[in-house]
Order: C-alpha cells, then structure tokens, then sequence
C-alpha cells in the first residue's frame, strides 16, 4: 500500500502545482513562486536520485530531469496544453536555480567551518570549475534577462530545460525560426560576458 | 556588454539580428550602413559576433552535459540508505529507514544515553536545503517543541550534523497507520463498530485540539498521518493515536481564538481530498483551525462510511478544486443508516463549505460527538435550508440575551457596593474591569474578527468563564455575580451539568463576602434548587428553596416569597404529594394578590400550578375552572404570542380531552398551536408536540383524514429537527398509521407501521413500552388487513414485554390479551378465544379502573361461545 500512498500523495502534489500554475497564468504573482518553489523541489530531488542511481558516472541529464518531472506530473492525466508549456518554464528556472544553489552551497561549505577536513581531489577540481561556470552563467543570464526577458526565457528553456528548438518556440509562442535566432544572439550575449570585460567591444 | 540601457540593447540586438542572418562576408558593409556614426554600438556588435563564431564549450552542450559532477558531490538522502545506516548524528546512531515524509526521511536510530530509540527527522535536502525548506523543517520542529500531548509524538532534541545535515528526534511511534488500521477493521455497520472508530476519531480531536490551544494549526491531517497504537491492557483508557508530521503546520502567535495562518502560508501543500475548500482553493489568509476542523470531518467522514465525502478521483484538476469547493458531500445516512440523525448532522457541520458555519473549535465538534454517543441533544445546528434561517434569529438572540443576562449581572454587582466613598470608587473599578472583560467576550462573537459570526452560545460561555476565572480573582462579588450568571445561561441552553459548579462556586464567594440575609445570596439559593430539581437531587434541591425562603421571608419582598414557596410546591408535585404542593400555591397565591393583585400574571403563574395540583388530586372541574381563570387572564395580560398563554391553553385542552369534551379540547389546542406558531415558527418540536395532542383529539372523534394531516405535519418537524433515526419520529409514523387504520388505508397504514417498528426497534432500549405500543397497534391493522399470523405474533411479543413491564394484571396486558382473544376467534380456535377472553375477565375484574370493561368483554365471550363472528372481522 505504501506504493499506492506514494502515488496519491503525488497526485495532490501535482494538483498543487497545476493549481499554481493556473494562478500564475492569471497574474497571480504569490502563486508562480509557489509553483516554482514545488517544482524546484521535484527537479531537486530527480536531480539527485537520477545522480545516486548511476554512481559513478557522473553525467547529469538535464534534459532527462525535467522530462521526467513533466512525466510525473503527466501521469496524473490533468495537464492542459497552456499548463505544459507554463511548466516546461517554470521547471526549467528551478533546474537553473538547483544548479546555482548548490554552486552556492559549495562554496560556503569550502569557507565555512570544518573545510580543512574535506580531502581535495581530482574530482573536486571538476566540481570547483563547474561552480565558477555556473555562478558566472547565472550572473550574466540575469543581466541578459534585464535586458531583454524573453532572450533569457529562451536560454532557460534551451539550456537548463534542453527543450527542442519545437518545444521552445511552443512554450514562448513563437515560430521556431525566431527561437533559433534569438538563441544565436543570446548565446553570442552570453559568451562575450563570460568571456570577460577584457574581450569587450570597448575601443 | 557596456550597456544595461534595454532601448540601447534593442538597437545593438536588431543590428545583431540582422548581420546574422547574412553570410560573414556581407555583413561588415551593411554594419556600416547600420551603426553610421555610433562607433560604440559598432564595436559591441563586432565582438558580439565574434563571439558567435567561436566555439563556446560551455553553451553549446546543454546544462546535462556539464554539471553532473556538481550535482553529485552532495550527500545522498534519496539514495541507497545504507549510506546513512550506521552513521552517528547527533547523540544519535542510525539503525534504519522508517519512512518520508513531505521534506525528511525518517529513520530509527539509538541513543545510548539515555538509553532510548527515537524516529530521527532528517531534511531531505541535506546540505542543499533551500532557505524555505530548512525554515519550514524548523518551523515543524518548533511546532512541536510547543506541543506535549500524548497523542503527538514528543520531540526530544534537534540540530545539526558537522557536514550541514538537519535533524531532529522523536518519540519512536510503534503503531500502524490509521489508514492500515481501517483496513484491519470489520465493516462500520454495527453500531460496535461504529463506536470504536468513534473514539479513534476522539482521541485525534483531543490530540489536536491540545494543538489549537498551543496556537500550532496543522493543516495536513490524513489518514497516513495518524499511527494508531496497540490497544493497551486499560480497556478503559480508550483507544491511544499518535498525530504525526506537522510539517506544513502553522504557529501562530497568541491564543487559539486568534489562530490564522501568515500570509506566506504553503497555498497548495496537503493532500487534496482532505483539505478544506479554503485550503484547496489556495485562500491561504483564510487557513485558520477551521480548515483541520474541516479535515477532521473528512476522515471522521470516511471512518465512518468508508468513502470520502466528495470524491474528485479522474477528475481534471480545475473540476477536482472545484467540486471540493462547491459539492455537497453525499449524506452519510444515506451510506449507513445508522449515521441518521446526529452523527450526520455532526459530520456534516463540520464539512460546511463555509467556516463560519463549521464548528469552531475542536473541542465543539468532539464534544458534540460525544454527546451523541451518549445520546444527549447535540449542541451544533444542522446546516439544512430551514436551520440557516433560522440560525441567524437564533444567533442574535443568544447574544442578546447573554448581553442582557451579563449586563444585569453587572448592574447588581455594582448596586450592592454603592455605600460610601471608598466602596463607590471600588465599584467603579470593578465597573471597569467587568467592562472590559465583557468586551473581550463579545469580541469572539464580533463577526469581523478571525473566527466569523457563527460562535456559538457554548463557545461563548466557556470562553467567558476561562476569563472569569483569570481576570477577576481579587473581584469575589463581581466574580460571584457573574459566575451565577454563566451558571445560569448553561442551565438555558440545557448543560446542566456544566452550570452545577458554576452555581455552587458563585453562592460560596456570595457566601463569603456578603452579608448573610443578603438578597444575592437568596436568589443564588433559588436558582441552585431550580437546576438541582431538573437534576432530580429533590433534597438538595429542597434545602436550597428553604434557605431562599428563610432569607426572603426576613426581607419581606412578597414577590420573591412567593416565588420560593412555589419552588417548594412544585417539589411537592415531582414527589406527589399534591396535597402539600396544593398549599404552598395557595399561600404563594395569598400573598401575590396581596401585592400585585388578583388578576396579575404572577397570581395567574401560581393559579395554573395549583390547578395541575388539583387535577391530580382528582379534582377535575374545580381544576378546569382554576385553568379558565388562567387563562383570562393571561389574555388579558400577557401578548397574544407569549408561550406561558400556549402552555394554559393546551394544558386546558387537555384537561378537557380527557374529560371527553373533545370539541372545547380541540378549539384550544387550535389556539395554542396558533400561538405557539407565532412565537417560535412552524417548524419548532413544541409546535410537534401539540400537533400530536390535536390529531390524537381529531383520531378520538373519528376525523381521521384531518388527524392524519396533523400527524404528518408533527413526523415533519421531527425529520427535520432530529432526522428520522429517532423515536420521536417514529412515534409520530405511528401514529400516522393508527390514523390511516382508523380510515380503513390498510396497506398504507401497515406500510407505515412498519417502517415505525423498524425505527423504534433501532432507536429503544428493546423492552421499551413505546415499542408495545406499536405492535398493538401493528396487530389490529393486521387483524383488520386479515392478516391473522402476523396480528399474532406482533401481540404475543407485546404481551411478554408488557407483562415483565407492568405485571400480569395491568391495563396494559388487558388490552393485548383481548386483542388476542379477537385475532384468535377470527382465526377459528375458539377454545384458546375463549381461554383469553375469561383471563381478561379475571384481569379487569381485579381493578377498579377496569370494571366498565367488563361488559364489553363478556358479550364478546359470549360471542365466541355462540359462533358469531368477531367484531373486526
């Protein structure tokens, strides 16, 4: 029975996050963070369960993560059309945002108390040059994003969300003739700023 | 990029746009042309699409790709739990998995010192915990460091593990789910059954109603969240739940009353088809008690009929909400019927859509609960059409006259200490402290606070009294003053028992601060002998009445005199002596025409008790007289809908029913119906119970059409005021068959019998005289259908009770056994005719009350003996 449980316990918790997403649509701003705070916690645990479960090799599918936060909340068989395309959206912020915390976390934990005992390794190196990548990346997606909201949209959806050029163009509603330019510019955008001011177009 | 201008970014991006979708070699003339003299946005450009053309690395492989390695250098809480087996947290060693909840595992571990096991709460996040999650893990572990009940599990100790796990501990649960727990049960359609779900269903109340008084709401109540344990060796402690995860419970500051949810309250977390409607539709301000009071009634709902009140399964999500928000839940009578009347009406309150019409506390829903278990009149409204109506007249008026009563209270309180300088400034104090404490009571009722305008008269008084009992302790009179107040107002609403203590405390503060021959003190003895006779403690209730009298008779107030001495009288009467009642009216009487005259309300209050006196004394016409004078007066004095003039008129009525004046009778039963429909409306159980005298008098003079409109109307206003699980409506039935038989409708009448049988054979004690009466009647409608072997059988069971019930020799087994004698000779055995006709014989010849029978009887006998056929054939 615990499997059943399990599975009605998901089936309100993917009510919640419908119900949020519904609320969003209509403006609701309290109801998207709660949307976006449900969904994180989905995404967050997909995350980790699908990196416990293959150990040692150490490849996150992003792409995989999200699809399968979709497919849970699919099962329950009451997403309608407008509820996918707001939820690819919202899902893939929140693997932006688990990938950013635990940049963050990481950091800390190396600054904070007890660091000393944590054995460096080869595999740490890895992990250090992935924490810059990510904070320099959500860094200069947020300055894209006060610039032109929808280019950062699209980098979300592409990138953290690896939704299809299709399924991009579905979720902002555009053609996806303008997805695949909008990506080109943000990600020519995104390269110059993690690149650094010394590549910059300043005379 | 140098700008954070977005108009700037526009342009440089509508440029970029455009180069781009150019081949290279073309797009440096067309920058020209594009960017003219702004040379800035010329360079940005440039580098914006040398950018383009270099290989990236990072972008161009998507998140996956690149961030395994980050995402796998955190401490696994979904993975193999063997990871953490074994592990030390804390003082803690973890020995396994116990289970999840929303945001921790849990897992049993050991502490050597003490020497215990605990369930150890860890967050499931681990080190990556989001701030909401760690605040909402701690807020779960304050709520229970609040909490100490042992129907929540205690929390033992918290904190964190050198690497960044949270955790807590508590209490090691040993139990199954309450969901598991059902599953293991029999089916709940034995009323066994029913009672031992119902105390499961208790002891939850208990458990989080402690909860609601600590201001933590838990706002997540399921089945899979409640452990029922082992039943202990004490069958008499009751069944032991534990309530689990108050992990989306809310704390809030102050007192229960005022217990709401913050703003940022978790909108869409619990599990739907337990949550409230407000909870549901994300009403996050409006989450208050209310909404576990509502869950409380979904699982008490599914306890009971095993199903849930509104199912949305396979329903898409907008309906689902909707259909909580909006569907009426099946009835649950409708499921079992053993749930008709109170238990539906208690479950259903609680399942209100609306919180202000739900019960508002806990303690309210479990106490009605019990009352009904005990079989005593609930205190909760049901929420039918014609209660809603009437609910607001009602609400109003209990305020009010609480007001009035509390006001007066203070009045008196204040009056007696007005002598001299010191005590007047005194008194003015305690003017103003009783003046705030009154407004903090009717805050509760103010319909713009938290908890809306449904509070009911019980949540007020308990809720006063708490405050009495804190606020006033160096106020003994004020304090003694208006505890005889709150005892008084629990004595109106019929919580006899919770008004005793209250009277006896105020008339020994009275007793202790005021003068002996003092007047409060009288009238606190007077009003304690009122609720100890209704309590049937006649000694009790009699010593008190004589001390009233023995103060009120030094003080010569003849009012008050003769309203003691008609408290003695009546005593009289409960214990028959009628003589002695007789002349404690006649004294009382002597003195009120003394004082307020012959013809006043008051004399005519003593007048009607002296009349019932002599009616019993078998003084029927000076008694009818005494009645008529009653009421002529109270005509002439009282307004044409009080219910003093209702009573006369069909105690009158009555008085001339039985002396076979059916005419008079009727024509005042008539009058005092009207009356009685004037001042409390059509739908009001006295307006039942005189329907039931006027179509039994229509019955008695052969209108059996008009006492059968009657005796339908009375059955209405049964159903809806106790539903039709109840005798008084099967009473009622009955009687509507003894009217359909008396108009020769066999089969709607024996139809109608039948379905009384079944109710009064559910809702009596099995040896109930009501029950005989039923069959009696079940058997001369059988008899007269022709249906001899069930006329038999109903009156051979009515014969058995009634001889244990009323001996062998009573009226009563003289009329089954007649009957019997009918039935018998109609079924041709005239031997065994005959052997019943001569026992009723010996039976009405033992009697003197029965002796006019007699003649009916042998010319039946001689009937038998002669072949005729029998009457009813």
């Amino acid at each position: 029975m615990a499997a059943a449980e399990a599975l009605r316990d998901e089936a309100a918790r993917t009510h919640h996050v419908t119900l949020a997403l519904h609320a969003a649509r209509d403006g609701d701003p309290a109801a998207l963070n709660e949307a976006f705070r449900l969904v994180y916690e989905d995404v967050s645990a997909i995350a980790r369960r699908r990196v416990a479960r293959h150990g040692g090799n150490r490849t996150l599918d992003t792409t995989a993560v999200v699809h399968e936060a979709y497919l849970k909340m699919a099962r329950h068989g009451e997403m309608v059309w407008q509820d996918r395309q707001h939820f690819f959206a919202v899902a893939s912020a929140a693997m932006r945002q688990v990938l950013l915390d635990h940049a963050r976390r990481r950091q800390s934990l190396k600054r904070g108390a007890g660091a000393a005992h944590v054995p460096y390794t080869e595999a740490d190196s890895a992990v250090d040059s992935q924490t810059r990548d990510i904070i320099a990346l959500d860094a200069a997606l947020t300055r894209l994003a006060a610039l032109d909201d929808q280019l950062a949209r699209i980098v979300e959806l592409r990138y953290f969300g690896g939704l299809t050029i299709e399924e991009t163009a579905q979720a902002v509603g555009v053609s996806d003739a303008t997805v695949k330019r909008a990506w080109r510019r943000a990600r020519a955008f995104l390269h110059h700023e993690l690149a650094g001011p010394s590549l910059g177009g300043e005379p | 990029m140098s700008t954070d201008d977005p108009a700037r970014w526009r342009r440089l991006d509508a440029v970029l746009d455009e180069l781009l979708a150019l081949p290279p070699h073309a797009r440096t003339g067309r920058l020209d042309e594009l960017a003219g003299n702004d040379r800035e946005l010329r360079a940005e450009v440039e580098a914006l699409l040398h950018c383009d053309e270099t290989d990236d690395g990072l972008l161009d492989h998507p998140a996956s790709d690149h961030f395994g390695a980050l995402l796998a250098a955190s401490p696994q809480l979904d993975g193999p739990d063997t990871e953490l087996t074994g592990r030390e947290v804390g003082p803690f060693r973890i020995l396994g998995r116990l289970g999840e909840g929303g945001m921790g595992v849990v897992f049993e571990a050991r502490q050597s010192h003490p020497p215990r096991t605990v369930a150890l709460k860890v967050l499931r996040a681990g080190v990556f915990a989001g701030t909401q999650q760690l605040r909402m893990f701690r807020r779960e572990a304050e709520s229970l460091g609040r909490l100490n009940h042992p129907g929540i599990a205690a929390i033992h100790d918290a904190g964190r593990t050198g690497d960044g796990l949270h955790w807590f501990a508590m209490e090691r649960v040993h139990g199954e789910s309450l969901d598991a727990w059902l599953r293991g049960r029999p089916a709940p359609d034995t009323r066994a059954e029913i009672a031992a779900r119902t105390a499961v269903c208790l002891a939850v109340c208990d458990a989080i109603s402690h909860a609601h008084q600590r201001g933590v709401v838990h706002l997540d109540l399921k089945p899979s969240n409640i452990m029922v344990l082992p039943p202990s060796g004490d069958a008499a402690a009751g069944p032991a739940v534990k309530v689990l995860d108050f992990g989306i419970a809310r704390i809030t500051g102050g007192d229960a009353a005022q217990t709401t949810v913050g703003h940022e309250g978790r909108a869409f977390a619990g599990t739907l088809a337990y949550m409230s409607p407000e909870q549901a539709g994300g009403d996050v301000r409006d989450l208050d008690v209310r909404s576990d009071i509502y869950s409380l009634g979904v699982l008490y709902y599914e306890m009971l009929t095993g199903r849930l009140p509104v199912e949305t399964g396979g329903a898409a999500l907008p309906e689902a909400v909707r259909l909580i928000r909006e569907q009426a839940p099946a009835r649950p009578a409708d499921l079992c019927r053993l749930l008709r009347g109170d238990p539906e009406t208690i479950i259903l309150k609680a399942l209100t859509k609306d919180p202000a019409q739900r019960y508002q506390s806990v303690a309210a829903f479990a106490e009605d609960i019990r009352r009904s278990r005990d079989n005593l009149p609930i205190l909760g409204r049901p929420p039918s059409t014609a209660y809603q109506l009437r609910k607001i007249v009602v609400r109003h008026r209990v305020a009010i006259a609480f007001a009035g009563v509390l006001l007066a209270g203070l009045v008196a309180a204040i009056g007696g200490t007005t002598f001299g300088l010191v005590r007047a400034r005194r008194a003015e104090a305690a003017a103003e402290r009783t003046a705030v404490f009154l407004e903090s009571v009717f805050r509760v009722a103010d319909p713009s606070e938290s908890r809306g305008g449904a509070v009911t008269a019980r949540e007020l008084l308990d809720h006063a009294v708490a405050d009495i009992d804190s606020q006033l302790v160096d106020q003994p009179q004020v304090r003694g003053r208006l505890l005889a107040s709150m005892g008084n107002a629990y004595r109106q609403l019929g919580l006899y028992r919770e008004s005793r203590p209250l009277l006896e405390q105020a008339l020994a503060l009275e007793r202790a601060t005021l003068d002996a021959d003092d007047p409060r003190i009288a009238r606190s003895h007077y009003v304690l002998a009122g609720l100890l006779r209704r309590l049937r403690e006649l000694d009790a209730a009699r010593e008190h009445y004589r001390a009233a009298l023995a103060i009120r008779e030094k003080a010569r107030n003849p009012d008050d005199l003769a309203v003691s001495l008609t408290g003695l009288a009546n005593l009289e009467v409960d214990e028959s002596r009628f003589a002695e009642a007789s002349d404690l009216y006649r004294r009382a009487m002597a003195i009120t025409a003394e004082s307020a005259g012959g013809d006043s309300p008051r004399y005519a209050a003593h007048l009607s008790g002296l009349a019932l006196a002599q009616w019993r004394l078998g003084e029927a016409d000076s008694a009818r007289a005494m009645l008529e004078r009653v009421v002529a007066i109270q005509r002439r004095t009282l307004a044409p809908d009080d219910l003093d003039l209702a009573w006369s008129l069909s105690t009158l009525g009555s008085f001339y029913a039985d002396g076979e004046q059916t005419a008079r009778a009727r024509e005042l039963g008539e009058e005092a119906l009207a009356v009685q429909e004037r001042a409390l409306g059509p739908d009001h159980t006295d307006v039942a119970e005189t329907l039931d005298m006027l179509g039994n008098l229509n019955h008695k003079e052969g209108h059996f059409e008009r006492a059968l409109a009657l005796h339908r109307r009375e059955a209405r206003i049964w159903e809806k005021a106790v539903g039709t699980e109840h005798p008084y409506y099967g009473m009622a039935l009955d009687n509507c068959a003894k009217d359909l038989s008396g108009a020769g409708r066999w089969a709607e009448a024996i139809a109608d019998a039948v379905r009384a049988r079944d109710i009064l054979a559910r809702t009596l004690p099995a040896e109930h005289r009501a029950l005989t009466y039923n069959q009696v009647n079940l058997a001369v409608m059988f008899r007269g259908a022709g249906e001899l072997g069930h006329a038999r059988t109903q009156l051979e069971a009515a014969l058995a009770v009634r001889s244990r019930l009323y001996g062998d020799d009573s009226l009563e087994v003289l009329e089954v056994v007649i009957e019997l004698g009918r039935v018998s000779a109609l079924q041709g055995r005239r031997d065994e005719a005959r052997g019943h006709y001569e026992r009723a014989l010996a039976i009405a010849g033992s009697r003197e009350d029965a002796a006019g029978e007699m003649g009916a009887i042998r010319s039946e006998l001689a009937g038998v003996t002669a072949g005729r056929p029998a009457p009813g054939s």
